[in-house]
């Protein structure tokens, strides 16, 4: 795993990244307005993370995971309620690994 | 109005933040027990950025490289920098130490609340106002973590394991919330399917789908 170090080194990077793209307006002038695919960036990235550990555990397919995954989906569609989905995605992959 | 009351308003509005940030600070450290225990509250106070950090958790659960972990949180926190830009302009005539301070506080929360009040607020007021509004929103992002770093030492950690599952419905969520228009769910399936077939180098396949998909959005956008 990561050794004390790298973590801190991790959390030093991810500060510098954060501050730098938040200051960075407010000291010089950024025109964004061309760099259409910035907006795509939180969608694209929260379906890459969440896709594959929905399906996946260890590298083999989970089917618990992946109920609870489809599960969650719905949830998410229908109501958008956001502790609603992850209260119902959690207790169906309990209940599925524990009672099956 | 007076100075303080200025500071009342930013603490009344706050407040719905205040309360949402604890309650995912806390869930935040709870999470965060068994790979960074008391560090993720040095994470929180350092970065102050909700789902990057919940992006960096999830990619040190899984031993993602470093180098990568600090890369995405430069990607997803990107769109900061709109918010910062907006904002600026408020804050033209500022000591610039001043302005080092606001550009610390922006989230998208205190920029949902921010910008849509400081027009309608005097000059001399708006830096005590925007002040008073990330400091609040910042100080209960941290004790929410301690909160919630505290309370994963008590809980059993098979149990963590299976919470460690909230991280993948949360994802979910925000991708679904996310999906407006034709366009986003295309990138969506794409990113997905993308960083499902490269999961084998860990980290890379986040970021690399996260790109290719984002530019493939930005190229549908014109031609749709």
């Amino acid at each position: 795993m990561y050794s004390q170090v790298e973590i801190l080194c991790v959390i030093l990077g991810m500060a510098l990244v954060t501050y730098v793209v938040r200051v960075i307006p407010f000291v010089g002038e950024a025109d964004l307005e061309k760099y259409e695919f910035l907006k795509y960036i939180p969608v694209a990235m929260f379906s890459s993370l969440a896709i594959p550990d929905m399906l996946l555990h260890g590298g083999q397919i989970s089917p618990e995971r992946t109920i609870a995954g489809i599960i969650a989906l719905i949830v998410a569609v229908k109501t958008k309620r956001i502790l609603l989905t992850i209260c119902v995605a959690v207790i169906t992959l309990y209940v599925l690994l524990n009672f099956s | 109005m007076e100075r303080k009351s200025w500071v009342m308003v930013a603490l009344k509005q706050a407040m719905p933040i205040i309360i949402g940030y604890f309650s995912i600070s806390v869930a935040f450290g709870v999470l965060a027990t068994k790979c960074l225990g008391f560090t993720s509250v040095l994470m929180s106070a350092m970065v102050f950025a909700g789902a990057s950090q919940f992006v960096a958790l999830q990619m040190l659960l899984i031993s993602a490289p470093a180098v990568i972990i600090v890369f995405m949180t430069f990607l997803i926190n990107l769109r900061h920098i709109l918010m910062s830009s907006y904002l600026c302009r408020f804050y033209k005539d500022q000591k610039i130490t001043r302005r080092f301070l606001l550009a610390f506080g922006i989230t998208d929360e205190t920029f949902a609340i921010s910008s849509r009040n400081l027009e309608n607020i005097p000059d001399e007021y708006r830096f005590k106002y925007q002040i008073t509004l990330n400091t609040s929103c910042y100080i209960s992002w941290i004790t929410g973590t301690l909160v919630g770093v505290c309370t994963g030492q008590v809980l059993p950690l098979t149990f963590i394991d299976t919470l460690s599952f909230i991280l993948t419905a949360l994802f979910l969520y925000l991708m679904v919330v996310n999906i407006k228009k034709k366009v986003d769910l295309v990138v969506a399936l794409f990113a997905g399917l993308l960083s499902l077939a490269m999961s084998n180098v860990v980290g890379w396949n986040v970021l690399v789908a996260t790109l290719l998909a984002s530019y493939l959005g930005s190229k549908l956008e014109k031609r749709w």
